[in-house]
């Protein structure tokens, strides 16, 4: 029988009762239901059979309406629950209906006394382990990061960069739910047969989408605000330079990073010098990250499978630099089918091809890009000398490629062969001619930059047991840079024309290092919850740094030189080598099914030769879930830098150069400590939240004025080599601090997300400023972005990006006096400087909007984008200076700024 | 080579960005405030001039001028003492009655209305001694580039033994004597010019905007101190070397301080990109430099 006042309260009856959701306060239901019911003294009707009908019902809400409906108590408590929802149309009795339930749950249920209580049943002991690949079903191409759960214990793991997973579960059979960004999530039964299996995940058709995905049925998958996946499948319809997505440009939208004027000057992570970045390929470091000195990223988008950018915590396999490590994996290419992926632009054209050589066996992919609008400018450049008054042209180019040879060799061995090359090219040339009437001269002055990386890895997977995974690498990077600067003259005095002076002034300069690596990772899983992953690494730099000029006077240690050319066994002997050593352990090992660890002490060693360093480096992250919907963490890392990059620009132009720590300049280190909290309290809606402090020693520059090109005083003829480096920096200290947010929502037509950072960052060196702090080149503030994209339809997308900065800091002149000499030295204007930093530029804004429509075809996918750049032309400054006329001893201030208003229509075609 | 590296950049950056904008800016200077600017050196031999001007804005065309209603005093604080200065043209001069001493602490004060009053202190260095003073490695070899001349090529070697740290200004002459006249009727003549060493960068030496080598002792690892003077041509008018001539200054940690950063501010002035360099002042409430320094002279034969 039921209770009159129920069956008007949810409009229901005994036999053929509807119960309809209905969204009560969870607490409240509950404390009615169990009051009533002990008022009233019921007993369990196990007899009675009930209908329920539960759409997207709670399940602590279906459950009190069960109790409610068959005046039964239910008992439970809601942590038990949490927020797990049920559809459900059934008829039956109670027990039958709580078996339905509560079925995707693992939870069980007792009769007590005619009263059900719920609980949670022990869970039997992971036995066996599982492990496999997760694969992209259409090209073979593994997933990293994937999210892959045992539903019925709970137990979950994340593939590793190589798409490979192993898991502890406690039977011979597994129904392993699989979950990637863009891809269906799908829940599939195993066997423990032993063998390594492949799991196939197809692609979404939907949307894609943006957001973290937040699984919420693994109780041990957490969300961080630090270390986020970048995918470009995801994010590629923003706005970019060019109207394509560039990691770089994306990356400078981030909470925690800044950077100089449109993104010049590299990326600069929790107030750490542009240096302290490490930026991996594969896995192998990238000196100079950047094209354009600053614009695009060297990663072409079509090959970045997927990047990581972690500011704070830090894994201990991770070394070499104290700010940050953007960790970018490139695509495998295709295992079933070859594929062409072209495209162009404002500002370059990609083409990428990708196939099985064998079918599941062995994939090639090749990748490249240029530089469009070099001719263009070559072009403009020409007629605007022929308005000077002279011949000649400037050019500029980039252009990069990727090989990567994959093979499987067994289902245990896998083969990685890849090389990457980028170049940027500079080239100014000048033809002038001065006629006089008593002097004819020719001069042609001849400028060129070339910078670029290069990088080679051979790879070796091989799984050691179910436990045990194993990457062996062997690597090799190197970053070069040449600059050339040659001026060749020819002077006729007419009035007696045996006179003629020919000859020519050769300044070169040229930086190089080259890495030479081995490193062996394994990842080994100890037990359900801990996975183990250790490793040791060596690497041997070779510093190449060098300046050398000279004319046709100049005799140089006795080789002969010619014009335009120097004889490299000038350099041959000109380098300083170092080797940097590290061994580390890292335990990620989830203590409690709320409570996350992952800690770890690396060791690392750096010897050039003379000096040998030792340093720990121990890195701590603890990470706990107070909810499904909120976790919260806190990061605290210690790391240690040995090689150091030498700027006199700031603003991290190609002529800067890496060297290493020495006797005399220790190496960089940083201890940084974080918190943090990520809280989702809708599905649609994320927000993130961190604090950090940072400080950070043996920070390595220049002294003020000193550079490396430029000896104190005039140029001489002759070698400037890396011995005398050491000379010429001071160390100092850092510290750094601030607060970041970052909001996300996803609906299906649109997302949006902003970024705020509120930071601060000052450096002190005995030696500059009068020893005084001062704050950092790019300590700005405030940073915000906001970034929206609103979908038409299947087809349209329109995006929109704002990011404003307040400004940078820049040191200025505040006075001018004489200083007046003595005797027949003329008196000079002498500049009193302020405060090193004191000034601020004005802030810097940008608007970029973009509109991209994407189209199948049966056999291909095409992609059109028109964006614009800064599209209200916002002059964002780069730098001010004053300039001094040397002669009249007057001075200008000069602003300069770069990227002004620019339209971008970019096409690519995925076949 | 830097300054056209920088310019390689900067063409680069118009490449990249299509165009690039580089246009006068003006600041704003309304509540620019003058400070009055001191130069002077007391001398241990007793020489003392000192310019007291106005610091302008930056962009200014006007050179700082001699504030009107200037009052300046200098007191010898050891001895407690008033001295007198007299104007002559723009500069001011102290006739030192008794010659400033080692360890006398001076002050000079200056003020003018519309200007901030200002103070600076300096102490007369004790005079380091010179243990050792010696010319070695003395070549002379026919130039390779030009007929019927000479290269000459020796080193100096200053060994100031362990006296503690101090600063040093070293100017260097030669003194030479030279023949003239007509063929026949020769005419000698002893001339004497200030000559710059060559030295390493590691050394640790700065030179001085004007003439000579400024050294930090506590920033110098040799000892002796060692100068390269390199490829001095002579021809045969030279009748004979002659001697060198070494100026040892034992100067004020203030001396040292105002001329190393002044001389590195004017040597990467040509470079908009280097940070700029800051100089020092030890005059409160101003710009500029007061500062002092002892002196001794050393002279040694080239053969």
């Amino acid at each position: 029988m039921i209770n009159p006042y129920l069956q008007a309260l949810f409009n229901c009856k005994q036999g053929d009762k509807v119960v309809t959701g209905l969204k009560t306060y969870r607490a409240v239901i509950i404390s009615i239901c169990l009051v009533l019911s002990f008022l009233m003294h019921v007993q369990a009707q196990d007899n009675d059979v009930w209908h329920v009908n539960f759409v997207d019902e709670d399940l602590s809400n279906a459950l009190t309406k069960l109790s409610l409906l068959s005046e039964t108590n239910i008992i439970f408590s809601p942590d038990q629950i949490g927020d797990r929802t049920v559809t459900l149309s059934f008829t039956g009795s109670t027990a039958e209906i709580l078996l339905r339930l509560l079925s995707e749950t693992g939870m069980g249920f007792k009769d007590r006394n005619g009263q059900f209580v719920l609980y949670v049943p022990r869970r039997k002991e992971a036995r066996y382990f599982i492990r496999g690949y997760v694969e992209d079903d259409e090209t073979g191409e593994r997933l990293t990061s994937a999210h892959v759960l045992e539903t019925g214990s709970g137990i979950g793991t994340s593939t590793n960069e190589f798409g490979y997973f192993s898991l502890k579960v406690p039977g011979k059979t597994a129904h392993l739910r699989v979950s990637y960004l863009g891809f269906i999530t799908d829940t599939t039964e195993v066997s423990i047969a032993g063998d390594v299996i492949n799991i196939r995940m197809q692609k979404s058709l939907t949307l894609k989408e943006v957001v973290i995905y937040s699984d919420k049925k693994d109780r041990y998958h957490v969300v961080s605000l630090d270390g986020e996946k970048i995918r470009p499948d995801g994010i590629e319809s923003a706005a970019g330079l060019g109207g394509e997505f560039d990691l770089h440009q994306y990356t400078v939208q981030l909470p925690g990073v800044t950077t100089g004027t449109d993104g010049i000057g590299g990326i600069n992570i929790r107030g750490g010098n542009n240096d302290q970045n490490l930026v991996l390929m594969d896995g192998v470091p990238i000196y100079n990250p950047t094209h354009a000195i600053g614009v695009l990223s060297v990663f072409n988008p079509y090959i970045i499978n997927d990047a990581q950018l972690s500011t704070g915590s830090f894994p201990a396999r991770y070394a070499g630099r104290l700010s940050s490590v953007m960790d970018v994996h490139t695509k495998e290419g295709s295992y079933r089918k070859w594929g062409f992926t072209g495209g162009i632009g404002t500002l370059s054209a990609n083409a990428l091809i990708e196939g099985p050589i064998v079918k599941d066996k062995v994939t090639l992919l090749i990748a490249g890009r240029i530089f469009v609008p070099q001719s263009f400018l070559r072009k403009l450049s020409v007629n605007d000398k022929e308005k000077n008054g002279v011949k000649g042209f400037t050019n500029y180019t980039f252009n990069d490629v990727n090989v990567k040879l994959n093979a499987v060799l067994s289902s245990r061995d896998r083969i990685y062969l890849s090389y990457y090359r980028g170049k940027d090219t500079y080239k100014d040339v000048t033809e002038q001619k001065t006629f006089t009437d008593e002097v004819r001269l020719f001069e042609t002055f001849d400028k060129s930059l070339e910078w670029g990386n290069s990088v080679g890895i051979l790879r070796w997977n091989h799984e050691l047991g179910a436990r045990t995974f194993s990457n062996l690498t062997l690597t090799t990077s190197q970053f070069s840079l040449q600059s050339l600067d040659v001026i060749d003259f020819k002077a006729t005095v007419l009035t007696d024309p045996r006179y003629t002076i020919e000859g020519f002034v050769h300044r070169e300069f040229k930086s190089r290092i080259e890495d030479l690596a081995i490193k062996w990772d394994v990842d080994h899983m100890i037990g359900a919850r801990t996975k183990l992953r250790f490793g040791i690494s060596m690497t041997r730099h070779y510093f190449k740094p060098k300046s050398i000029a000279f004319d046709d006077q100049a005799e140089i240690e006795g080789f002969v030189v010619d014009e335009g050319t120097i004889d490299d066994a000038l350099f041959a002997g000109l380098f300083v080598k170092a080797g940097e050593y590290g061994l580390y352990i890292e335990d990620d090992m989830q203590i409690t099914s709320k409570l996350r660890a992952n800690g770890g002490l690396r060791i690392s060693a750096f010897s050039n030769g003379s000096k040998t360093y030792f340093n720990p480096e121990p890195r701590l992250k603890l990470t706990y879930s107070v909810s499904d919907k909120l976790s919260v963490e806190v990061a605290a890392s210690r790391m240690v830098q040995y090689i150091h990059l030498l700027t006199s620009s700031g603003i991290g132009l190609p002529t800067d150069l890496w060297v290493p720590s020495s006797e005399k300049v220790k190496p960089q280190t940083a201890g940084q400590i974080s918190t943090g909290a990520v809280w989702s309290p809708e599905s649609h809606l994320s927000l993130g939240w961190q604090i950090y402090y940072k400080r950070m020693h043996h920070l390595t520059q220049y002294k003020e004025g000193a550079s490396f090109l430029l000896k104190e005083g005039a140029v001489e003829a002759g070698i400037i080599d890396a011995a005398d480096w050491e000379n010429k920096v001071v160390q100092g200290e850092g510290v750094a601090y601030g607060s970041e947010w970052q909001a996300k929502v996803h609906y299906s037509k649109w997302d949006a997300s902003v970024n705020y950072t509120l930071s601060k960052s000052e450096r002190k060196f005995d030696k500059l400023n009068f020893g005084n702090p001062f704050p950092f080149k790019f300590d700005r503030r405030h940073n915000v972005s906001a970034t929206g994209s609103y979908h038409f339809n299947q087809i349209i997308t329109a995006t929109a990006n704002w990011t404003y900065g307040s400004g940078s800091p820049i040191t200025l002149a505040e006075s001018k006096f004489l200083y007046p000499g003595s005797g027949a030295f003329l008196p000079l204007a002498i500049l009193e400087i302020g405060e090193r930093n004191g000034y601020r530029l004005p802030a810097y804004h940008r608007l970029d909007l973009g509109i991209s429509a994407t189209w199948h075809r049966p056999k291909a996918q095409h992609t059109l984008n028109f964006s614009l750049y800064n599209a209200y032309g916002r002059r964002n400054l780069l730098y001010v200076t004053l300039t001094r006329d040397s002669e009249a001893q007057v001075f200008e201030n000069r602003q300069f700024s770069v990227l002004p208003f620019i339209p971008s229509l970019s096409y690519q075609i995925r076949l | 080579m830097r300054v056209s590296l920088l310019r390689i950049c900067i063409i680069g950056l118009v490449a990249v960005g299509f165009w690039q904008c580089s246009s006068p800016i003006e600041l704003d200077y309304s509540n620019f405030q003058p400070k009055l600017v001191i130069n002077a050196q007391v001398s241990a031999d007793g020489q003392f001039v000192v310019s007291v001007t106005s610091s302008t804005t930056p962009v200014s065309v006007e050179e700082g001028d001699v504030p009107d209603g200037l009052k300046v005093t200098l007191r010898d604080i050891t001895l407690g003492i008033n001295i007198l200065l007299y104007r002559e043209n723009d500069l001011f001069y102290a006739p030192f009655q008794v010659k400033p001493r080692p360890g006398n602490e001076y002050v000079f004060k200056a003020i003018a209305p519309g200007y901030d009053d200002v103070e600076a202190i300096t102490r007369i260095p004790e005079q380091l001694n010179l243990l050792r003073f010696e010319v070695t490695d003395f070549q002379v070899k026919p130039s390779e580039v030009t007929p019927l001349k000479s290269n000459v090529n020796y080193n100096l070697e200053l060994d100031f033994g362990d006296q503690g740290d101090a600063y040093l200004h070293l100017i260097f002459r030669q003194r030479s004597t030279i023949r003239s006249g007509a063929v026949g009727v020769p005419v000698y003549e002893e001339i004497m010019y200030t000559i710059e060493p060559e030295f390493p960068e590691e050394s640790g030496y700065i030179k001085h905007v004007e003439q000579g080598i400024l050294i930090a002792l506590s920033e110098v690892e040799s000892n002796p101190l060692v100068f390269s003077f390199v490829d001095f041509t002579i021809d045969a008018l030279f009748e004979e070397l002659g001697n060198v001539q070494v100026e040892v200054r034992t100067i004020s940690p203030e001396y040292y301080n105002y001329f190393e950063s002044l001389s590195r501010q004017l040597l990467n002035s040509q470079d908009p990109f280097a940070e700029p360099i800051q100089v020092f002042s030890n005059v409160d409430g101003g710009l500029g430099n007061f500062s002092s320094y002892n002196v001794a002279i050393y002279e040694i034969g080239l053969f």
